[in-house]
C-alpha cells in the first residue's frame, strides 16, 4: 500500500489500477493517469459489449489496466496504447471464459430473466450474444462494434483469418436462427 | 451488411449502455476496483461519503446488462420522468454535409464497363436499404443516371422480375447523376419494408420471407449487371436512382450531436385506449446537448394501415441534457383498434435516431 501515500491527489486511482507492488516513475505516473481518466468510459463500454455485463466489464478493464500499467513505460511507446489495452481485454476475457467453463459445466444454461423490452430485436440479439462462446462473441464485437477487418481481428485474437471467418459464421448463424424463430413465433401467435 | 449483421451491430451499440462517467478521479477509483474490489475498498474506507454515492450509481447502471439506462447521477435520487405533453411537431428534413458532385457529363455507362457488389459499409439509420456499389472497371469515364431499366432477383435459384417502386427513403440523399472516372463507384439502393408484417392481414394472406441472394440490374447505357444481394422482398421492394449516397452516419448534421435514445414499450396494449411508454434520451458525450430547436419526434404504428404522427418533445421541462446524463420522457399513444401484433417506430429524423419495437393490441 505504499503507493497510496506516495503521490498527491487521488492516489487511490492509480494505486488500484497498478495493484499491490506496482511501481512507476513520476513521469510515467503522470502519463498513465490521464490515459485512464480519458479512456475509462470507452473501455468500460467496450468491456460491456464484450462480456455482456457491466460489472464483469469493470473487473475486466481493471485487470487489463493493471497489466498495462505495470508495463506502461513500454506500452506508451506503442502507437496505439488503447488498442493494446483492448487486445488485453479480449484475450483475458476469452481465456477467463475458457477457464471458468472448465470449472463449471452445466447441462442446461441458467434461465435468463426476461428483460423489460425483450420483445424487440435488439434484446433478442443481445440475449443470443450472451449465449455465445467468448471467442465467437469477441469476433462479433471486434467486427461490428470496433469495425475491425477480419485480418485485424485475426491479429488481436492470434488466430488465422479463416478461424475468424468460421467463428463469425457460426455466431451469425445462431443469431439468424433466433431471428427466424422469433419471426415464426410472431407468425403463429 | 446483411440483416443479421445489422441487427448485431445495432444491438451491440445500443446495449453498450451508459457507464458512469468518470467525472473525477474518485469515480475512476471506485470503478477501477471492480465489483469484488469495490467491496474491499469500502471495507477499507468504511462508509465514506462520496464513494458511497458513486458506488450506488455504478450499481444502478450495472444491473442486468439491460438496455434500460440509469441516469449516471452521483446520488440515489433519479431525476423525475419528464411528463408527456401533446404538442404537434413540425417535420423538417435531416441535414447532410454536402459532398462534391462532378458536373461533367460522360456517356452512359454500359454493363460491360461496370462491376457490382453489395456495399458492406452499413448505414444503420434504422431504414432498410440494400446498397449495391457499381464500379467503373473500364478505362474510360462514364456516367450512371436515372433508375435501372430492369431489376431481376434470384431467390432460392428462381429468378423473378421485381416490381420495384421508384424512389426509396434514401433518394433524397442521392446525388444524381454519378459521373465515374475509371475505378470510381456509384450506388443503387434497393429498399425493402422495414416494418414488414408476415402474419395474415385484413384482406391479405400471410407472407413468407423471400430472401434474394442475387440481383440483375439493367443499366440505362445498355446491358445487365449481376450482383450478389441479400434482402427480403416479402413486403415489396423499391429502388433508388443511381447516384452517390452519403454515409448517413457520418454526414448527418444533427442539431443534437451525440444524442441517443432507448425505448421502453409495453408488450401489450388495449385497443382504443392510451398506451403509456417511455423514451430515454441519453447524452454520452462530455458536452451539454441543448435541445434547441426543440426536437420533433415521429411516432409510427404499422397495423393494417401505417400511421405517422409528429410531436414536439417536452422541452419546457427539459431544455438540455448535461454531459453523461440521461432523462426519461413519458410518452402516450392512442392505441389503434386493429387487434394483433403492431410494429412501432419512434424517431427524431433530424438526429438520425430511430427506435423500433412492437406490441400486441388486445
Amino acid at each position: 500500500m505504499s503507493e497510496l501515500t506516495a503521490k498527491p491527489g487521488n492516489i487511490w486511482v492509480v494505486a488500484g489500477v497498478l495493484g499491490v507492488g506496482g511501481e512507476m516513475s513520476d513521469d510515467h505516473w503522470e502519463d498513465f493517469q490521464p490515459f485512464v481518466r480519458a479512456r475509462w468510459t470507452a473501455l468500460l463500454r467496450f468491456g460491456t459489449v464484450l462480456t455482456g455485463d457491466p460489472n464483469s466489464a469493470a473487473d475486466l478493464v481493471q485487470d487489463a489496466l493493471e497489466r498495462t500499467g505495470s508495463r506502461w513505460p513500454s506500452v506508451r511507446q506503442k502507437q496505439d496504447p488503447e488498442g493494446y489495452v483492448r487486445r488485453t481485454m479480449v484475450n483475458r476475457h476469452v481465456s477467463d471464459w475458457r477457464r471458468e467453463r472448465r470449472e463449471v459445466l452445466v447441462e442446461e444454461p441458467a434461465e435468463r430473466p426476461a428483460t423489460p423490452d425483450s420483445g424487440d430485436l435488439s434484446s433478442l440479439v443481445w440475449d443470443v450474444l450472451a449465449t455465445l462462446p467468448a471467442k465467437q462473441r469477441a469476433v462479433l464485437v471486434l467486427r461490428y462494434y470496433e469495425d475491425l477487418s477480419e485480418a485485424e481481428i485475426a491479429v488481436v485474437l492470434g488466430c488465422s483469418t479463416g478461424t475468424v471467418k468460421s467463428q463469425a459464421a457460426k455466431a451469425k448463424e445462431k443469431v439468424r436462427l433466433a431471428m427466424i424463430a422469433r419471426l415464426e413465433d410472431t407468425w403463429t401467435r | 451488411m446483411d440483416p443479421v449483421e445489422r441487427a448485431i451491430a445495432a444491438s451491440l451499440r445500443e446495449r453498450s449502455d451508459l457507464p458512469a462517467r468518470p467525472a473525477d478521479a474518485a469515480a475512476i477509483e471506485v470503478a477501477a476496483f471492480g465489483r469484488r474490489r469495490r467491496r474491499r475498498f469500502l471495507q477499507v474506507l468504511g462508509t465514506g461519503l462520496t464513494a458511497v454515492l458513486i458506488v450506488g450509481g455504478v450499481a444502478t447502471f450495472g444491473e442486468g446488462g439491460s438496455a434500460r439506462v440509469a441516469p449516471p447521477v452521483a446520488s440515489s435520487t433519479a431525476p423525475a420522468v419528464v411528463p408527456w405533453v401533446d404538442t404537434p411537431g413540425v417535420i423538417t428534413s435531416p441535414s447532410y454535409a454536402p459532398s462534391p458532385v462532378a458536373t461533367a457529363r460522360f456517356s452512359a455507362c454500359t454493363a460491360d464497363q461496370l462491376t457490382a457488389l453489395p456495399d458492406t459499409s452499413g448505414a444503420a439509420t434504422g431504414n432498410l436499404g440494400d446498397t449495391l456499389t457499381f464500379r467503373n472497371s473500364s478505362t474510360s469515364p462514364c456516367s450512371l443516371s436515372g433508375y435501372p431499366t430492369s431489376l431481376v432477383g434470384t431467390s432460392r435459384g428462381q429468378q423473378a422480375t421485381l416490381d420495384a417502386r421508384h424512389g426509396t427513403f434514401f433518394d433524397q440523399m442521392t446525388e444524381d447523376p454519378s459521373n465515374l472516372q475509371p475505378g470510381q463507384t456509384s450506388n443503387l439502393v434497393i429498399g425493402t419494408d422495414e416494418h414488414c408484417i408476415y402474419g395474415p392481414q385484413v384482406g391479405q394472406p400471410a407472407k413468407t420471407p423471400r430472401m434474394y441472394d442475387a440481383v440483375e440490374v439493367g443499366v440505362p447505357g445498355g446491358g445487365v449487371v449481376h450482383s450478389p444481394a441479400n434482402f427480403d422482398g416479402a413486403c415489396g421492394t423499391s429502388v433508388s436512382t443511381f447516384g452517390q449516397i452519403p454515409d448517413f452516419a457520418q454526414k448527418l448534421v444533427s442539431p443534437y450531436p451525440g444524442l441517443s435514445a432507448t425505448l421502453s414499450l409495453p408488450r401489450t396494449a388495449v385497443a382504443g385506449e392510451v398506451l403509456h411508454y417511455e423514451v430515454t434520451l441519453i447524452n454520452r458525450t462530455d458536452q451539454t446537448i441543448r435541445l434547441e430547436p426543440c426536437p420533433t419526434f415521429v411516432v409510427s404504428t404499422f397495423t393494417d394501415l401505417s400511421n405517422h404522427d409528429a410531436y414536439a418533445l417536452n422541452c419546457a421541462v427539459v431544455g438540455e441534457l448535461s454531459a453523461g446524463t440521461a432523462r426519461v420522457f413519458a410518452m402516450e399513444l392512442m392505441t389503434p383498434t386493429h387487434l394483433g401484433l403492431t410494429k412501432f417506430g419512434w424517431s427524431i429524423p433530424t438526429a438520425g435516431i430511430t427506435l423500433n419495437g412492437s406490441f400486441t393490441i388486445e
